[in-house]
C-alpha cells in the first residue's frame, strides 16, 4: 500500500458544506435555546416565548393562554389589598409554571422577598418569583451587559442615576395601557420621584421613597449634656440648635479629634441639595434640563458646609473619615465615631443591624434654616421595571404592581424595608414597630414640607462623581470654591443627558408639601 | 512507513486537495481555542477599533465620528486623560524596576541552600495567588492612618501620613502595595538563577572575583533573557494597573491616584461612554506596543542567550 493512499483528502466543496452545515446546525440549536424575544415596538403585545398552554379555555381547570388580553378577566384575580383590578389575566390557577426572575440591589428587601413571593403566590398560583440579589455597585455594568444581551429577567429595580439612558433606548416596557386598566392613579396614590412617569408614559412601577433625616447618637447627646432634638426641643428645631449640638459633642484629645458632631456628605449633591434648596435656590432646573451649581445658594451652602469642617471642626471630612476608619471602611456613625449623620430611610434597618446595643440611636427631622425658613428635605427613589424582553410581560407587571399595592407596601412599612411610595402605607411606617424611634422623621417632617427629589438623567452618576471630585479639591485646599463649582457645572453639564427628551418630568424641585388635609386623611397627620 | 514518507505523502495530497483529514483533525483540536479567541478576542478587539470611531453608549442611539474620540484625548478636552496618562506613567516608572530589584533580591535569598527554604519560597509566592481584592483590602488596613504601616513609623517618630487619602502620598502607596506583588516574577528569576552553570562562577572565583563580582559579570548576563521577560511583562502590567487604585483610592484624591485603565473603566461604565472607551483601550494598545517593541529592539544590545551563542566547535 502506497504512503498515498492512506491519507484520505477532502475537497473544497465538502469543506464549505462541513463549515455551512455546522453554521446551520449552530443557528438552529440557537433557535431552539429559549432565547428571549427581540424587542419589539410595542413589547406590551409581545407573547410570551414560553407559552407552554394549548387546552382549551373551557376545560375546566385546564389551561390558558399565558398573555391574555390586558384587563381580561382582572377582577378575578385582583390580589388582596390592592385598591385596583389587575389587568394581569384570567384565573391564575389555570395558568402553566412561570417563573419569574426578579433582579434588585435593595439589600434591605432581601429578607423581605420571600414574603412577598409568598403574598403574591396566593393571587398568582402559578407564579414562582427568582430574586437575584445583585450588589449595588455591581448593578450598573451587570446591567449594561445583561439588558443588552437580553438576559436581564423578567423584572428588575433600576439604577436611578443611569436610568434614563435604558429607558430612551426602548429597553422598558411602557406599562401605561396596563396601569390605565387597572385604573392606578400613579401621581394620587404614589410619591413619585421622576422616572416612573416619563414623557407621559409609564416605565416604572413605584417602589421606595427614601428620605434623609439626621440620625444622631442618642447616647452622645446624653453624655454630652446636649439638647436632644426630640426629648428636650420636640422635634422643632433649626441649623443653628444642629451646630450648637455639632461643636459640643466634638470631643478633641491631644490635638486630634475622636469624635465628630456630624457626618454630612457635603461632596454629594444627594446630600447638600437640602441646604441649597433652603437658602433659596437649586443646583439644577427641572425645566431647563441642565445643571446650575454656579447657583450663589449653591456657594452660600458649601461656605456653610467649609465653615463647619475646617474652622468649627464638627464635620467629618473625607480626608478625616480614611484616618478613622480607613477607606471603604465603616461609616463613622454607626462606628460611634460621630454624634449625627444627614442620611436616607435605605439605614434604618442597617443601622440595627450594625449598631445593635452598642448605643442608642434615633433620628431627627432636618433642621429648619431658622424660625422663618422650614427646612427642605431631600427623598429620591428606586422604582422597578420590566424589561422589554421579558419572556412574561403580564406576570411581571403584576408581580411590580403587587410590590407597589397596599398590601406588601403595609408589609414593607411595619418591616421598615423602606420608606413606602404608596401614601397609603405611609401611617404604618410611622407608628408600627418603631421601638420608640422617631420614624414620623422620614415621613411628617418630609412630606408636609417642600421636599425635593434628585435630579435624574442618564449622567447623573457620572455628574455626581465630576461634581465630588471638583468639592473633594476645595476641601484639600487645592481649588477656589467658585472655580470648583464652576468646573462642576461644567463637566456635569456634559455628561447630562435625558435620552432626547425634551420635557420628561412633570414637576418641578423642591416639589410642593402634601397638602395637609391629604396628610390627616391618610392618618400621617 | 518512516515518518518521512507520511510527511511526504502529507504534502503530496496538501497539493493534490484542498486539505487533509490530518489537518481538519488537527483544527478540530484546536478549534476550541481557536473559536474562543475569534469571538472573545479578537472580535471584541476588532469590533472596539470600530467602536472608538462612534459615540456608541450601548443603549441609546449613535454616530460615527471618525476620529473625534481621539482627538478629544490629545486636545485636552478630556483632562482627566492628561492626569491618568502621567499618573499611569509615574507608577510604570517606579514600580518596573521596582518590582525586578525585590523580585531579584527575593530570588537571590531564596536560592540559598537553607533549611525549610520551601515554606520561604511558598510563603513570599503566597500574595501571587491570593485574590488582588482580598489583598488590597489587607492593604488598606497596613495604610491606614492608624494602621501598622504608621505605627512602625512612630516608633522611629516619624508620624505618617493618611496614605489613601493624600495628593502626595496616594500613588506612592499604591506603588508600595504593587511592590508587594512578586511573587511570579521572583519564581521566574529564582529558576533562571538555578540555571546558572556553576563551572562559571568557579571560573570566576579562581580569577578572583568576590560575590558582587560574580554576581555582576556571570549572574546578572546570565539572566538577562529572565530580566527581559519580567520586564516586558512588568511595563504591560504596569501600564494596566487597575485593582489597587480601584479598591484602595478610587482614584482619588482630587485624581491623584487615577490611573488609566481606571479612566477608561469610568469612561464606559460609569460615564457610559464605550466609543471613547474603546477609543481610550486601543490608545493604550498602541502605546503597549510601541513600549514592548522598544523593549525588544534594545534587547538585542543587552540580553545574552547562551544558546544562539557560536559553540566551541562551531567556532574551530
Amino acid at each position: 500500500m502506497s504512503a498515498t493512499s492512506n491519507v484520505r483528502t477532502i475537497g473544497r466543496r465538502r469543506v464549505i458544506g462541513l463549515a455551512l452545515g455546522t453554521i446551520g446546525a449552530g443557528a438552529l440549536l440557537a433557535a431552539c435555546g429559549g432565547s428571549a424575544p427581540a424587542p419589539t415596538a410595542a413589547p406590551a403585545a409581545t407573547k410570551p416565548a414560553a407559552a407552554p398552554t394549548t387546552a382549551p379555555a373551557t376545560g375546566g381547570a385546564a389551561a390558558a393562554p399565558t398573555t391574555a388580553p390586558a384587563g381580561g378577566a382582572a377582577a378575578a384575580t385582583k390580589p388582596a389589598g390592592t385598591t385596583n383590578a389587575p389587568s394581569a389575566a384570567a384565573p391564575a390557577t389555570s395558568k402553566a409554571p412561570v417563573t419569574l426572575r426578579f433582579t434588585t440591589w435593595w439589600a434591605p428587601l432581601e429578607r423581605g422577598l420571600k414574603d412577598a413571593s409568598d403574598q403574591f403566590k396566593a393571587d398568582f398560583p402559578y407564579v414562582t418569583v427568582a430574586p437575584e440579589m445583585v450588589p449595588s455597585a455591581d448593578f450598573v455594568p451587570k446591567q449594561e451587559a445583561a439588558l443588552v444581551a437580553g438576559t436581564w429577567g423578567d423584572a428588575s429595580i433600576s439604577d436611578n442615576g443611569t436610568q434614563v439612558k435604558w429607558m430612551a433606548g426602548g429597553y422598558h416596557l411602557d406599562l401605561t395601557d396596563k396601569v390605565k386598566a387597572d385604573g392606578i392613579n400613579l401621581p394620587q396614590d404614589y410619591s413619585l420621584m421622576g422616572l416612573e412617569i416619563w414623557e407621559g408614559k409609564v416605565l416604572h412601577m413605584p417602589f421606595d421613597n427614601d428620605p434623609r433625616a439626621i440620625y444622631y447618637n442618642k447616647t452622645a447627646f446624653k453624655a454630652a449634656g446636649v439638647k436632644d432634638p426630640w426629648d428636650d426641643l420636640k422635634g422643632k428645631w433649626t441649623i443653628n440648635d444642629m451646630v450648637e449640638a455639632a461643636k459640643q459633642l466634638t470631643n478633641v484629645q491631644n490635638g486630634k479629634t475622636t469624635f465628630y458632631g456630624l457626618q454630612w456628605n457635603y461632596n454629594s449633591y444627594q446630600e447638600f441639595s437640602p441646604l441649597v434648596w433652603m437658602l433659596g435656590g437649586n443646583y439644577a432646573s427641572w425645566t431647563e434640563l441642565k445643571y446650575t451649581l454656579t447657583d450663589p445658594a449653591v456657594a452660600k451652602a458649601h461656605q456653610m458646609l467649609y465653615k463647619w469642617a475646617k474652622e468649627d471642626k464638627f464635620l467629618i471630612t473625607v480626608e478625616a473619615t480614611n484616618e478613622l476608619v480607613g477607606p471603604g471602611g465603616v461609616i463613622p456613625f454607626r462606628a460611634g465615631l460621630t454624634g449625627m449623620y444627614h442620611r436616607a430611610a435605605y439605614d434604618v434597618q442597617l443601622m440595627d443591624d450594625v449598631i445593635k446595643d452598642k448605643f442608642e440611636w434615633d433620628a431627627a427631622p432636618l433642621p429648619d434654616l431658622d424660625a422663618n425658613t422650614p427646612g427642605i428635605p431631600v427623598t429620591s427613589g428606586n422604582p422597578n421595571y420590566v424589561p422589554a424582553k421579558t419572556r412574561y410581560p403580564d406576570e411581571a407587571y403584576a408581580w411590580l404592581r403587587h410590590l407597589s399595592s397596599t398590601k406588601f407596601q403595609d408589609f414593607a412599612a411595619t418591616n421598615h424595608l423602606y420608606v413606602p411610595s404608596n401614601k397609603k402605607s405611609w401611617k404604618t411606617y410611622q407608628t408600627a414597630n418603631t421601638k420608640g424611634k422617631h420614624l414620623e422623621s422620614f415621613i411628617r417632617h418630609v412630606y408636609s414640607r417642600r421636599h425635593g427629589f434628585h435630579f435624574y438623567n442618564a449622567g447623573m452618576n457620572a455628574a455626581g462623581t465630576a461634581i465630588r471630585d471638583q468639592i473633594d479639591l476645595v476641601y484639600l485646599d487645592k481649588k477656589k470654591l467658585e472655580d470648583a463649582l464652576r468646573d462642576a457645572n461644567q463637566k456635569a453639564n456634559e455628561l447630562v443627558n435625558f435620552g432626547g427628551a425634551k420635557q420628561p418630568f412633570s414637576f418641578t424641585v423642591p416639589k410642593p408639601p402634601v397638602p395637609t388635609a391629604e396628610l390627616q386623611a391618610l392618618g400621617v397627620l | 512507513m518512516s515518518s518521512q514518507s507520511l510527511a511526504s505523502a502529507a504534502g503530496v495530497t496538501r497539493r493534490r486537495g484542498f486539505v487533509t483529514r490530518t489537518d481538519l483533525i488537527g483544527w478540530l483540536f484546536i478549534s476550541p481555542w481557536l473559536i474562543g479567541f475569534l469571538v472573545f478576542t479578537a472580535g471584541p478587539f476588532l469590533a472596539a477599533l470600530f467602536l472608538s470611531t462612534t459615540t456608541w453608549d450601548v443603549a441609546g442611539a449613535w454616530e460615527e465620528i471618525g476620529l473625534r474620540n481621539y482627538q478629544r484625548m490629545f486636545n485636552g478636552e478630556d483632562e482627566q486623560f492628561a492626569v491618568a496618562v502621567r499618573n499611569t506613567l509615574y507608577f510604570v516608572a517606579f514600580n518596573v524596576p521596582g518590582v525586578q530589584i525585590i523580585a531579584l533580591a527575593l530570588a537571590a535569598l531564596l536560592n540559598q541552600k537553607l533549611h525549610g527554604i520551601s515554606i520561604y519560597r511558598t510563603i513570599f509566592y503566597l500574595p501571587a495567588v491570593t485574590s488582588g481584592i482580598a489583598t488590597a483590602y489587607l492593604w488598606a488596613t497596613i495604610l491606614a492612618k492608624f494602621g501598622l504601616l504608621n505605627g512602625m513609623l512612630a516608633l522611629i517618630g516619624i508620624e505618617g501620613p493618611t496614605w489613601l487619602y493624600s495628593v502626595e502620598w496616594g500613588m506612592p502607596a499604591i506603588i508600595m502595595y504593587s511592590l508587594w506583588n512578586v511573587g511570579t516574577p521572583m519564581l521566574v528569576y529564582l529558576a533562571a538563577l538555578q540555571g546558572v552553570p556553576v563551572h562559571l562562577h568557579e571560573a570566576a572565583m579562581i580569577d578572583g572575583a568576590g560575590i558582587w563580582g560574580r554576581f555582576r559579570h556571570v549572574t546578572v548576563p546570565m539572566i538577562t533573557p529572565a530580566i527581559f521577560f519580567n520586564s516586558v511583562l512588568g511595563v504591560i502590567g504596569s501600564f494596566q494597573v487597575f485593582t489597587a487604585a480601584f479598591i484602595l483610592t478610587q482614584g482619588g484624591p482630587a485624581d491623584a491616584t487615577l490611573v488609566y485603565i481606571l479612566h477608561l473603566y469610568r469612561s464606559a461604565f460609569l460615564n457610559g461612554k464605550m466609543g471613547y472607551a474603546s477609543a481610550l483601550a486601543w490608545v493604550l494598545f498602541l502605546a503597549i506596543l510601541a513600549v514592548t517593541l522598544v523593549q525588544l529592539a534594545v534587547a538585542r544590545l543587552w540580553v545574552y542567550y547562551e544558546a544562539e551563542q557560536p559553540t566551541a566547535r562551531g567556532v574551530g
